[in-house]
Formats: C-alpha cells, structure tokens, sequence
C-alpha cells in the first residue's frame, strides 16, 4: 500500500512540473499554430539565469524565478519580433519554416550557453533540496512538493488571466481566429509577440522549479521538450486545464510504469499514451472536457 | 629656392616609389643561388573522437583537455621532423555519428592514429569502422567487454578496463568484509545502455557464486528525473547490499533520493561511471557519504615513470588539470591523460625503428606497448579471464575500492594502497 501511494504521490508532483513547462508550448501552439522547438531550450536559458544569480548573490532559485522569468520574456519577445514573425506567411521551399527556424534557434541557444558556460554540470544546491516530509511510510520531498504548488499557482493565474482580462481574452480569441480577431480590433501580431514571450517566461519558470530537483547543462532540456509536446498533444493545444491534466496524466503513468513495469520503460509510456491519443482522441483531453 | 624645394620633392617621390612601389626591380647585391624550398613536413595526424556536445559533452571536454595536458607535458610536438596535428571530431554520443567521425577523419583528414571513444555505444562503432579501415584506435573508456573480444587487428585497449572487470578490487573487498559482515541479498540495478547491461552481466554471477541473491534487477534510464519508483522497490525488497551502475546525472539523483526514501542498506556500492566523479559531490551533497564505489584511478595512487625524457607522477596530472581548468579530473581524464602517453610512446617507437611513421607501422609498435602510465602499467596482449572472454590488445589496469567519507574520496581497497579506513555497515540515513 505504501509503494502504491508513494508511486501517485511522485507521480503527481512530477506531473505538475511537466505540466508548467508544457503549458508555455500549449500557448504557443495554440495561438501560432506551430510547435516551438526552442521551448526546451529557453527553458534552459532560464535555468541559467539563475545558476548565475545563485552563484553570484546567493539567491534562491525561488527567489530569481521572477528575474529570470521577465528577462526570458524579453528574449522570447524579441525571438518571435526580429525572427519567427519574419517568416511568418512568408514563401519558402521549406513548408514549415518557422518550425525549423525554433530549431535552429534552439540548438543555436544551446551551443552558446556552451560556449558561455561550457558543458559542466550546474547544480543550486541548497539544504532545502534534501528536505522530506514522511506520512505513513511515504516520502515526500519538500522542492517537488514546493515546485508542485507553484506550478498550481501559475496555471491557475493563467488561467484567470486569459478568461477574466481583456489581454487574455486577445489572446484566446487570437488562438481561435486570428482573421476574425484582427477584424474585431485586435492586433494579432502584438498577441503573438506577447504570448510566445509569455510562453518562454512559463517556460524559464518549469525550469526554475527544476533546479533545487535537478541540474542544468546546456542539452538538459531534451527530454522535457519531448514531455511539453505529448503534453501539449495530450491537453489540446491553447488549454491550461488540458495542459494541467495532460501533466497529472503523463506524471503518474510514468512514474506507474516505472514502478510496476521496467524502470527502463518510464518514456515508452508517455510515447504509447501519445499514440493512443492521436489515434483516439485527436483533439487532446480539452476536447473530451468539452464533450 | 622653389626650384631646388621641387627638386627635393622630385626625389623624395623618386626614392619613395624606389623603396616601396618597386622593390623588385632593385638590383640585388649578388645572384643568390639558386634553392628549391623543402616541401612542408606532412604532420602525423591524431583523430581524437569524443563526445563534445549533448548530455556526454562534459565526459569528452574533459577527456580532450586531459590529451593536451599530456601533450603539453610530455612536450613533444614534432616527431622525426613531423608536427603533432589533432583533429577532433565530436560524436555526440550517437553511434552512428561516431561511425561517421572515424570515416572522416580516414577518408579526409587521413590520420594516422585515432584516440577516443568514451560511451561504450559509440566505441563500439568507432572500434568496428577503425577496423574495416585499418586505422589504429586507442580507446580510453568505453568499456563494454565486447569491444576488444571481437578479434580487431586495429584496435587498441590500455586505459580503458573492460566492464566485467570494473569491480575487480570489490569482489576481493567483497569476499572479506561484506560478506562475513552478513551480506546476503544484493539490489542491483544499472543503466539501460552497453555499458550498464554488459556490466550486470557479469555482475550476477559473481554474486551467485558468492551465495549473495539478488532481490532485485533491473535496467534504468539514465535521463530520468526521478527515480522514486524504482527505489520504493528496491526498499520494498529490503536488501543487505545496493549494486548500482550509474553514469554522473543519475547516480547523484539516486544518491539523494535514496536517502529520502531511507533505503537503508549495509553498503551502497557503485560501479566507477559518475560515483567517482567530484561532481557526484555536488549533485548529491551530503548523501554522498558512506557510498562505496570501484574506481580504476585515484589521484592518491603514486604510479610514476619517464616518457619522452620526462619523468612524471600520477598526482601531477591531476594538479595540472586542477590548475589548468579550475576543476577536478575523474578516471575518465586519466584514462585519456594514459591514452596520450600509450599514443606518444608508440609514435616515438615507430620513428626509432627507422621506419615511416604510419598506420601500419604504429600498429605494430602498439602491439608491444608495455608503459607505466596513470592507471598503471598498461600492456596489450591477448588473454583470456575466468569468464571465459577472450580479449585481443587489451590491457588490464587495477582497479580500488574508495568510500565517500565527510565528503572526500578515500581509497579503502585494498588495504596496501588505502588512504582512509572504511565504514561497514553504514549508519542509516535517520541515524547520520
């Protein structure tokens, strides 16, 4: 009984993490119809940022998470305004070339934090890493359960902010219609600049939350980007519910997987719940909420 | 006056453009003979194959500065009038880029000697292509048992020690103190990659022999964040004893998150890979403590010897690698650091035979290398253990137990070249 609660508990706490760094990617997608492959590396970008304000003033990632989440806003700002938006609806050989251009821009992100940085492992660690809390026989670590409360926090102010505010609003009716939502007064290219901004921020903040767990280097963000798609996938694109559950979703069949399978096959359950989605519910976990 | 200043001026231009817009129409003194300029020497070229970028980068950068500490320590850059060039290809930890690095730096670049290969995946297919090209290969690490079973004429394997003989030093460990200290269950788990499964081979049934049973087995995902489950298992199962083989990122995972679990075991003991590394310190902080971990090097160790007319000892590698790079270097520096000292001995031999130094002729050189390096005397020769694995041009460097003790490495094992006393059974996590 206690292996079959410790396996949700990790299960749920690992999947609220996937699911903030997912939902900068479900925003994104949602509102410019491609899949940011920069996403991870942003990510990183983040991580770094705070690697660099814990080393030099000894701050907490918690504390620098606000920090390196305005400054990675500006650089997705500035990404999406001087290089994505210019090949937006531009003629090329290639069909999907603001897709391979987030990919370049991505491994270009990365060999420049090499450069920077170089391929060193980095780590923020603090004695709060090593905090656990035991109930029952079980574990929990208190920067899994901290990083868990925080990305709630941001999902549900995110949510808020894209039903209750005018901005927001700009934004999902954007994702829904862009024609339309230009046609109704809104400036769909500022909404683009500004939600793939806000989407690299929630990104830079997954990665935040990972550093007191993990460790940074500059490919760490690899798999997580893999995570953020079949999340993505899986949550419906544009949708923070569907990207929160999708999280939850993905978060405990691993760890279930992991546990009572293989732990070697912890990423062939995310990819057949990827498949099976695609194959049975093109439309994600949004569209079942829907029904 | 006016006519003199323009005569001045006249011949100022005349000997301006004289001296510097005519220089070769200036008589020469006398007809210097005529030479025909030697031809430039052709360097030896070194390929160097390692993984410089992705989730190994930091496995390959430090391998490749721990070359160049050799190179520059040994001094010699030129060798029967030839320079030393290196050309480093990054394999990015996939094999099939590996494959093609050794198929460039033969076809293009035309090396004659490659050094490199550090995951046993990637070694496996540099060691293949260097043998269908017949280029000589001096693998540093990757150490699947394989690699130097499969009869390679080409292939050369000093530093690097075969995977069923990483926990040589711990089974003699093993046999008198684990054992008679009541250890009779053993949790093995390990990386789900060449190295990790070649290694649990040959880990079982040694530990079969020994009566020790296993209570658990199973493969991981290195890149896994979390590793909870498999160990909420591993406790579920209770076992004396923990066997892990682990590469750096998962083994301080495991590190701390066992000790959130409170698997609490008599002894934790890694395999080498990432338990030996001084980032392990920093990755799992305190929970580093009291784990064992085989190891084929140890700064401690007082290995010395004279190459090229330098003489050297082992820890000079390693303050040169601390000075040079603000960082320490793990067995896998000082296994390319010995990589370097078997490649420049055998070109030294090559050119003292009178021969052209060439691939043919370094791998004739090589199969009689017998060098005291870093890891010990290293000696390519044919042979087979008591698993019954022949291997061809394979060395067999010794291997120490260390323990983590109030976070520094010791050498516990064996007991003639131990710098610490160990600790068995460890106290349990409640109790540190």
């Amino acid at each position: 009984m206690a292996l079959l609660g410790q396996t949700f508990i990790t299960g749920i706490l690992i999947g609220g993490i996937y699911a903030i760094i997912a939902i900068g990617m479900t925003l994104i997608m949602g509102v410019m119809k491609i899949i940011n492959l920069a996403h991870g590396a942003l990510m990183m970008v983040g991580m770094y940022v705070c690697i660099v304000l814990f080393n030099s003033l000894g701050w907490h990632p918690y504390i620098s998470m606000i920090p390196a989440m305005i400054i990675l806003f500006g650089i997705g700002w500035l990404l999406q305004k001087y290089s994505i938006e210019r090949v937006f609806g531009v003629e090329t050989i290639l069909p999907e070339s603001q897709v391979l251009l987030t990919l370049a821009l991505g491994l270009g992100i990365t060999e420049i934090i090499r450069l920077i940085f170089t391929s060193n492992y980095q780590v923020t660690y603090t004695p709060f890493s090593a905090k656990c809390f035991y109930i029952g026989g079980m574990s929990i670590s208190a920067p899994y359960l901290v990083g868990f409360i925080i990305a709630l926090a941001f999902v549900a102010a995110l949510h808020i902010f894209l039903t209750r505010t005018d901005l927001g609003r700009s934004v999902i009716a954007t994702a829904q219609d862009r024609d339309a939502a230009t046609y109704m007064g809104v400036d769909a290219r500022r909404i683009t600049n500004f939600t793939f901004a806000l989407g690299t921020a929630l990104a830079a903040a997954g990665g935040v939350i990972l550093l007191p767990i993990f460790y940074t280097y500059p490919d760490v963000w690899h798999p997580y980007l893999a995570k953020a798609f079949i999340i993505t996938i899986l949550g419906g694109m544009g949708s923070t519910v569907g990207a929160l559950s999708g999280g939850l979703l993905l978060g405990v069949a691993e760890t279930f997987g992991a546990t009572y399978w293989s732990p070697g096959y912890r990423d062939v359950v995310g990819l057949i719940i990827f498949l099976l989605v695609l194959l049975l519910l093109p439309g994600g976990l949004k569209a079942l909420i829907k029904r | 006056m006016r006519k003199v200043k323009q005569t001045l001026f006249l011949g100022l231009v005349i000997v301006l453009v004289m001296g510097f817009a005519l220089p070769g129409c200036a008589p020469k003194a006398a007809p210097a003979e005529k030479t025909t300029p030697p031809p430039p020497a052709v360097p030896i070229k070194i390929g160097i194959v390692l993984p410089m970028t992705g989730a190994n980068a930091k496995f390959g950068e430090m391998e490749r500065d721990s070359i160049m500490i050799a190179y520059n320590k040994f001094g010699v850059k030129e060798i029967g009038g030839r320079p030393i060039n290196f050309i480093i290809e990054d394999e990015r930890g996939d094999p099939s880029i590996a494959k093609s690095a050794v198929e460039k730096l033969v076809g293009v670049d035309n090396v004659d000697l490659i050094v490199g290969g550090y995951s046993s995946a990637c070694t496996v297919t540099i060691a293949a292509a260097a043998n269908d090209l017949a280029v000589p290969l001096i693998i540093t690490t990757g150490s699947k048992d394989d690699i130097t079973m499969a009869g390679y004429q080409w292939v050369f394997s000093g530093p690097r020690v075969p995977a069923s003989h990483y926990a040589d030093a711990m089974w003699d460990f093993l046999d008198k103190v684990f054992v008679p200290g009541g250890v009779k269950t053993v949790a093995l788990y390990y990386e789900m990659t060449d190295w990790g499964t070649s290694s649990a081979k040959a880990l079982r049934p040694k530990f079969e022999k020994r009566g020790i049973k296993l209570v658990y087995d199973s493969p991981y995902d290195s890149k896994a964040t979390d590793f909870k489950p498999m160990l909420s298992k591993v406790k579920a199962a209770n076992p004396d004893m923990i066997m892990a083989v682990s590469y750096l990122t998962d083994a301080g995972l495991l590190a701390r998150q066992a000790a959130e679990l409170r698997v609490n075991v008599k002894a934790y003991m890694g395999q080498a890979g990432g338990y030996t590394m001084p980032e392990f310190l920093e990755l799992a902080g305190d929970n580093v403590n009291y784990i064992f971990t085989t190891t084929n090097w140890s700064p401690v160790v007082a290995w010395k010897g004279e190459l090229a007319g330098v003489k050297w000892i082992n820890k000079e590698y390693y303050d040169a690698y601390v000075a040079t790079y603000k960082a320490e270097p793990d067995y896998h520096g000082s296994q390319a650091f010995a990589g370097w000292q078997v490649a420049l001995d055998a070109l030294l031999r090559a050119n003292a035979t009178g021969k052209p130094i060439n691939r043919e002729n370094i791998k004739e050189v090589l199969k009689g290398t017998k060098l005291m390096t870093t890891l010990g005397l290293i000696e390519h020769k044919e042979w087979t253990d008591e698993m019954g694995h022949h291997y061809y041009n394979q060395s067999l460097p010794p291997t120490y137990v260390i323990q983590w003790l109030k976070k520094a490495q010791q050498v516990v094992w064996p007991l003639a070249g131990k710098s610490g006393d160990y600790v068995f059974p460890v106290p349990k996590y409640e109790e540190r």
